[in-house]
């Protein structure tokens, strides 16, 4: 079986590394990228099975990159977990019905939280998760 | 009648007109009999008729026009009199003469309550007399120089009354008369985000109520507090009503600022908080090498000390912003601080590929101020400066001698701060939403505590800047610092 294709777009690099770890551990492969636009072009030469991006990242916030991914051509439909600090400022109906993000999570989140619904969100075919 | 109005007193009054026109028709009687020869029973009767009648009609009059002036000249005068005297023989006109006195003195105590009387009445006629526009009254004085704007309405909202203060917030020329015109035309509610719904409430309901009217579309263009009140506090059916408009831009702004503190605070402290969990919750689950081990605990100590100094930057900020921070000033050599400071940022410049260009005056005075707070703040100055400018610029710190102050300049040719920025820089957490500055790491607290620094010294920091020309910081530092 093949492995887990993810990218990972986050700016501190602590918290980068250890999503990075973690979801190494469970076997997946990561590729890593430190600003929105940055991650927006390893997108599109690469095949991801999931994408996990920060929201406030520069280059491009997080739901701009989510954006700009749903309405290309390149696989707009792969699983987007987001992550902020500013759980609460966001418009919940426009992520999940708009963007169809599989998560938003609130910083602090658990490590675990993030890797248990990667391997949700691809599964072949996928429980939704309340976001 | 003013309820508050003492009740003896229009009881007393009662017996006084009761009593004092028959007794004084009585004395007169007395008086003239003695002096005139008519005996004719007739004649007696008619003379008292006349007599009394005209008398109280004269003091129904007095009554009723409340124009009663107290004889105390002559209650006085009379009672004298008497006792002088006391020791005539003619015991008549003894008795006329006390009895004339005793009159008076039942006057005066007429003419006091009467004079009590008109005062309270004249105070409730002052307050119904404010939407008439008697300029001649305390409470409509008072009205007017108020510094809320104030008017009076009936309930369609057709005014009756308006302050100075009221022309000026719904911006007419205050020595129009504003009598007869419509309330809401002045507050051209429709005309504001969110007006028609206030004035829908307004028209639909006559309990008192607040309302905060936003004039554009930011704050500072403006923010209305807009209260209206039933007169008489009869909400169900009010005659009038009162509204009272106060400017809200200043709390307003406070509040927004406020609310941008706490929501930025809460992610720069979130930040390191989010990263403590994520390693320790790692370290506890996962299998791991012994360094990789280490690698984790010293990312959670790290941050935890970075959670640590964004407390202690905000600590500090709140001491001196309260005043309760004291600095440490001893005399110093300002060229050396600046030295210091300099010697800090060469390696980072170079680093960076920036030149960083030095020019002091030879002269420079010794200056008492707190050596460490000054240098960190050169420091934070200078380390901006490098941040924002590009590979290939220069920053130049520049001394500038003037009889009171020193102003060290920290320029450079770097992006430049957007103008609608400049203002918000020595915020709190503030941070430019600029796309070119989004990768430079910060946390909004720098310039805020270089300013208060500043302060502190009775000093300031100023700020000028054109895009993609450069920003230049200047420290104002008065000399004469004790």
């Amino acid at each position: 079986m093949n492995k887990l294709q993810i990218l990972l777009a986050e700016d501190n690099p602590a918290l980068q590394n250890v999503i990075r770890f973690n979801l190494l551990s469970v076997g997946m492969e990561v590729q890593t990228a430190s600003r929105g636009d940055d991650a927006l072009k390893l997108f599109n030469n690469f095949n991801f099975d999931c994408l996990i991006c920060d929201h406030q990242m520069p280059g491009m916030a997080g739901i701009d990159l989510i954006r700009t991914i749903r309405q290309g051509n390149h696989n707009p439909n792969i699983p987007a977990i987001l992550c902020t600090s500013r759980v609460l400022d966001l418009d919940h109906n426009y992520l999940k019905n708009e963007l169809r993000i599989t998560a938003a999570l609130g910083k602090p989140f658990s490590v675990r939280q993030i890797v248990s619904t990667v391997l949700q969100a691809t599964r072949p075919s996928p429980e939704p998760v309340p976001v | 009648m003013p309820s508050n109005t003492p009740t003896y007193s229009l009881t007393q009054m009662f017996l006084i007109w009761q009593v004092f026109p028959a007794f004084a028709v009585g004395l007169l009687a007395g008086v003239l009999l003695w002096l005139s020869p008519v005996t004719s029973p007739l004649q007696l009767g008619v003379l008292f008729g006349i007599l009394g009648l005209a008398i109280v009609s004269v003091v129904t009059f007095l009554l009723r026009h409340h124009r009663v002036m107290s004889l105390g000249i002559v209650e006085k005068q009379l009672s004298q009199l008497a006792e002088t005297t006391s020791g005539l023989s003619d015991s008549k006109a003894i008795v006329t003469l006390l009895g004339t006195s005793s009159v008076a003195a039942g006057w005066n105590l007429l003419a006091e309550r009467l004079r009590e009387r008109r005062w309270n009445e004249s105070i409730e006629q002052s307050l119904a007399a404010n939407a008439e526009g008697n300029s001649h009254d305390i409470v409509y004085r008072m009205a007017r120089c108020h510094i809320d704007g104030l008017a009076i309405t009936d309930r369609q909202g057709i005014i009756r009354f308006s302050n100075p203060a009221w022309a000026m917030m719904v911006d007419i020329d205050e020595k129009v008369n504003t009598s007869g015109q419509s309330i809401f035309e002045h507050l051209k509610l429709d005309s504001k985000a969110g007006g028609q719904d206030i004035r829908n409430r307004l028209q639909n309901t006559s309990s008192p109520s607040t309302h905060v009217v936003q004039l554009g579309r930011s704050l500072s263009d403006g923010v209305w507090r807009l209260a209206r009140i039933p007169l008489d506090g009869r909400a169900h059916d009010p005659e009038a009503f009162v509204w009272i408009l106060r400017d809200h831009t200043q709390q307003a702004l406070a509040e927004e600022a406020r609310d941008r503190f706490v929501g930025a605070a809460t992610h720069e402290l979130r930040t390191p908080l989010a990263n403590i969990l994520a390693y320790s919750e790692t370290l506890s689950n996962a299998e791991m090498d012994a360094d990789s081990q280490r690698e984790f605990f010293n990312t959670i100590s790290s941050e935890a000390l970075r959670l640590n100094r964004l407390l202690d930057q905000l600590l500090n900020l709140q001491q001196m912003e309260a005043g309760s921070l004291t600095l440490d000033r001893a005399p110093c050599d300002v060229l050396r601080l600046i030295e210091e400071a300099c010697d800090h940022m060469q390696p980072l410049a170079e680093k960076r590929g920036l030149k960083l260009d030095r020019r002091t005056p030879p002269n420079l005075p010794a200056m008492r101020v707190d050596k460490e707070k000054i240098i960190s703040l050169l420091i934070n100055l200078m380390g901006n400066a490098v941040k924002y400018t590009l590979p290939g610029g220069e920053v130049k710190l520049s001394v500038e001698l003037q009889a009171d102050f020193v102003r060290i300049h920290i320029e450079d040719t770097g992006i430049g701060i957007p103008e609608d920025a400049l203002d918000k820089i020595f915020e709190r957490f503030y941070r430019c939403q600029d796309p070119r500055t989004s990768d430079q790491v910060g946390n909004g607290l720098g310039l805020a505590l270089a300013r208060e620094v500043a302060l502190l010294h009775g000093g300031d920091l100023t700020v000028q800047s054109e895009i993609n020309k450069g920003s230049r910081f200047t420290l104002h530092l008065p000399t004469g610092t004790a």
